[in-house]
């Protein structure tokens, strides 16, 4: 039995890692074959968060991984932790931001664009992919003018975090969670549904 | 929460806005919460609507992600395994956690916030109790008051050199006649011991040839040896713990004042006769000095109150006193406070409290001494062996040392049992090893110049000294030899030392043993027969072996030495007249013959045989006059 299918407590998907199964896999010499079984199980979502983040695939990539180690060191070293999505959320969060830092481009990742060019799904009828470009493109311009917290609200809230995990990841209140989506909603139901 | 949403004109009442729908939406909204947003959305059909476009909101940004994700689906396939090497790197250069980082965990684990919390105030509040109870005055228990007592005794005898403990004590019996003042010096190193009474406007030591003890005193002093008290030191802590441990122990309290702490010890029934029921210690918390006693004694019939209380104390030098002077030294008698008392309790003014305790006489110590020498002197084990006889005060006498194997021990022990008033205290090496083992060992330290000192003395048949050329002519002429003639020459030269040496050292051993006897037995005129004839044949006995020693001796020297001696000295017969002089005179003529015989070995000079042949004849002539 895998440990973490034990460690999922509720139907929200979180990923509860409890004493019990943290004595067991400190008490084990395969934390490292933990590890990369959680590593097979939240890459992808991750892998999504940080592309969306940074907008580089490659480097996106790395931070992924990096992201798993930093969850094998801190296992090792007897960190406490409960629910491990959105620590790891949080870990990845911090390390595309100190990325973009380091390249410059935080200022201007937060500013513009989303870096994601829009590729539109093949559609049965050119009518039908006209209005689904259009309906892309808008909501890229939509959440572009989002604030940097509402968008990073929106796609956490996308990967299937509660407004709790939410806000564990970015340090913020639930009710501040709820402000950030209910007004990203809103602006995106008025600017995308009216269209 | 608002109660309209502006441009909807005809919409009255509370609405949710678009946070509290969502909220709702996402199941995020608390159970009363969602309720109402619930019942609302039944009745309002604008709310309804505004559901719908935030339902489609989410549709529309959830088909952008979507999309999104398709350009983006997630890891290549490539990343899992440069994921596992990258953790297997990791993992080999990090150090496993230790075991403290481990238990943290295991804490951090079972202990939720809230926990942590009330765990961190209950080790606050029990650390603040420990805290108060260390500061906190706690009332001294009866253990306690006796050690810090006992303690300040000692420190207060070992600043002193050679202490006499000086103690005036006021002592009454109540209701039983005027206090009488009771002052005693103790000399602690060599036990002698003087006492001086005041009583009646007069003053006046007490001892064996002096005047009576007051009946107080001499009823003290009875019920102190019958209750294990130290009659030289009866207001002691040590005493009074020494009387407490003998006792069945009825109750106990311990009462504190402001300046003394008192100590109240009640002994269990049934009470023998004359034995002390209560006693009460009193101490003074300033010094932890014992001040006061008060005893409560079972006595024919009736209970009688004694009460000590001291009036001065002090430790003395013995160079500042002059009050053993006239006392005549003997230790022997003054080893134990019983003995140095027992004359005093001959008062035969003082009825008598108790049967007089079943002590041995002197006479039958002395011939348990003598018979206990006697099995000793059979066995041979007055020879050397590391064994003595010694007195344990007037009580008995013991047969203690250290003997090689545990055959010897048997062997002493099936022989010296059934000796009356003699004990035992035999060890074997091996017993003693184990018994000194928690203490820390002494290494024995073997120097280089304390190996070459030995190997020195040691005769060896090849090195070149005086003596050794003349020997090797001896015993292998004066020809040239071989060199097999040679080593067996050699050899003859070693043996020859090697029987000198044993011959005089067991000579010395006799020596050693009869020396000792003639000490101990000076005078044995009222002795039994039966130990006037032990002791007589053992010294008879030693003085045959150490004819024969001499005898050995002459046989091997003479031929070996007179031919580069020449003719002796002719040697005076022996003058000492009495006994003890006699053996003294054989002792150290035997004592000088070792010592030559040593020297001759040595290779110091040709000079030491003639002085060796010299003694040697002096011995003989010593032990003929003893033999007469």
């Amino acid at each position: 039995m895998k440990f973490w299918s034990a460690s999922i407590s509720n139907e929200m998907g979180e990923l509860w890692l409890d004493s019990r199964l943290l004595r067991e896999m400190q008490g084990t010499t395969r934390l490292e074959q933990k590890v990369a079984e959680l590593f097979e199980l939240l890459r992808d979502p991750l892998y999504r968060y940080l592309c969306r983040l940074i907008g580089k695939r490659p480097e996106a990539e790395d931070l992924t991984q990096e992201t798993f180690l930093r969850l094998f060191d801190a296992l090792q070293k007897g960190h406490a932790m409960g629910n491990v999505r959105p620590w790891l959320y949080r870990v990845a969060h911090n390390l595309a931001i100190d990325w973009l830092r380091q390249q410059g481009r935080l200022e201007q990742i937060e500013e513009d664009t989303l870096p994601f060019a829009a590729v539109v799904d093949a559609a049965p009828s050119a009518e039908q992919r006209l209005l689904a470009h259009e309906r892309h493109h808008r909501l890229q311009v939509v959440l572009s003018g989002l604030s940097p917290q509402q968008r990073h609200c929106l796609f956490l809230r996308a990967e299937g975090l509660s407004y709790r995990e939410v806000g564990e990841v970015l340090g913020i209140s639930i009710s501040s969670v709820a402000t950030f989506l209910g007004r990203a909603i809103k602006h995106i139901a008025e600017e995308v549904n009216e269209q | 929460m608002s109660n309209k949403r502006g441009k909807n004109w005809f919409r009255f009442g509370w609405h949710p806005n678009e946070e509290e729908l969502l909220m709702c939406l996402d199941g995020e909204a608390g159970e009363r919460q969602a309720a109402r947003v619930r019942t609302h959305l039944e009745g309002c059909w604008a709310c309804r609507h505004q559901r719908e476009k935030l339902d489609r909101a989410i549709a529309n940004f959830m088909e952008y992600c979507e999309v999104e994700a398709q350009s983006a689906v997630g890891l290549p396939p490539h990343a899992t395994a440069q994921f596992a090497e990258r953790l297997r790197l990791t993992a080999a250069t990090q150090p496993k956690p230790g075991a403290l980082a481990r238990c943290t965990t295991i804490l951090r684990g079972q202990l939720t916030e809230r926990r942590l919390v009330l765990a961190a105030m209950t080790i606050v509040l029990l650390a603040s109790l420990a805290l108060l109870w260390v500061r906190m005055e706690r009332p001294v228990s009866a253990q306690e008051l006796l050690q810090r007592t006992t303690q300040a005794e000692t420190f207060s005898i070992s600043r002193v050199g050679e202490p006499v403990i000086y103690r005036k004590l006021q002592v009454k019996r109540v209701g039983g006649g005027v206090p009488i003042t009771w002052e005693s010096w103790s000399d602690v190193r060599r036990q002698q011991f003087r006492q001086r009474i005041a009583d009646e406007g007069k003053v006046r030591f007490l001892g064996a040839n002096e005047t009576e003890s007051p009946a107080v005193i001499a009823e003290l002093e009875q019920i102190f040896r019958a209750n294990h008290f130290d009659l030289q030191c009866p207001l002691s802590a040590s005493s009074f713990a020494e009387w407490r441990n003998s006792i069945s122990t009825r109750a106990e309290t311990v009462a504190e004042t402001k300046d003394e702490v008192s100590l109240t010890t009640l002994a269990r029934e049934p009470y023998a006769s004359h034995t002390i029921t209560a006693a009460t210690l009193i101490v003074r918390k300033r010094d932890w000095h014992a001040v006061a006693l008060r005893l409560q004694v079972q006595g024919e019939g009736e209970a009688r109150t004694y009460e000590l209380n001291e009036m001065a104390y002090e430790v003395l030098p013995l160079q500042a006193l002059t009050v053993f002077a006239d006392l005549a030294p003997t230790p022997a008698l003054l080893a134990t406070p019983s003995a140095a008392a027992a004359p005093v309790a001959t008062a035969a003014a003082v009825p008598a409290l108790l049967p007089s305790v079943a002590l041995p006489s002197a006479l039958a110590l002395q011939e348990a001494e003598i018979a206990a020498l006697y099995v000793l002197h059979q066995q041979q084990a007055d020879l050397g062996e590391q064994l003595e006889v010694v007195r344990d005060g007037n009580r008995q006498i013991v047969v203690r040392g250290l003997v090689e194997k545990s055959e010897r021990k048997l062997q002493l022990t099936n022989a010296l049992r059934g000796l009356a008033n003699v004990s035992l205290q035999l060890q074997t090496v091996e017993e003693a090893v184990q018994q000194a083992k928690p203490s820390a060992p002494t290494p024995v330290v073997i120097d280089e110049a304390m190996t070459s000192t030995v190997t020195s003395t040691k005769p060896a048949a090849t090195s070149a000294n005086p003596l050794q050329q003349k020997l090797v002519e001896h015993f292998g002429g004066r020809g040239p030899l071989s060199e097999a003639e040679r080593q067996a020459v050699n050899r003859k030269v070693t043996q020859f030392y090697h029987a000198i040496e044993t011959d005089a050292s067991a000579a010395l051993a006799e020596a050693w043993a009869l020396r000792r006897l003639s000490e101990r037995f000076a005078a044995n005129g009222d002795l039994k027969a039966t130990s006037q004839q032990r002791l007589h044949e053992i010294i008879n006995n030693h003085v045959a072996r150490l004819q024969q020693r001499a005898r050995s001796l002459r046989t091997r020297l003479e031929p070996a030495l007179l031919p580069l001696t020449g003719a002796l000295p002719s040697v005076p017969p022996a003058t000492a007249a009495t006994r003890p002089a006699q053996v003294l005179a054989i002792f150290q003529a035997v004592a000088q013959v070792h010592q030559l015989s040593d020297r001759l070995i040595a290779g110091t000079g040709l000079s030491v045989a003639r002085e060796l042949l010299t003694e040697l004849a002096r011995l003989e002539q010593a032990l003929s006059a003893i033999e007469k």
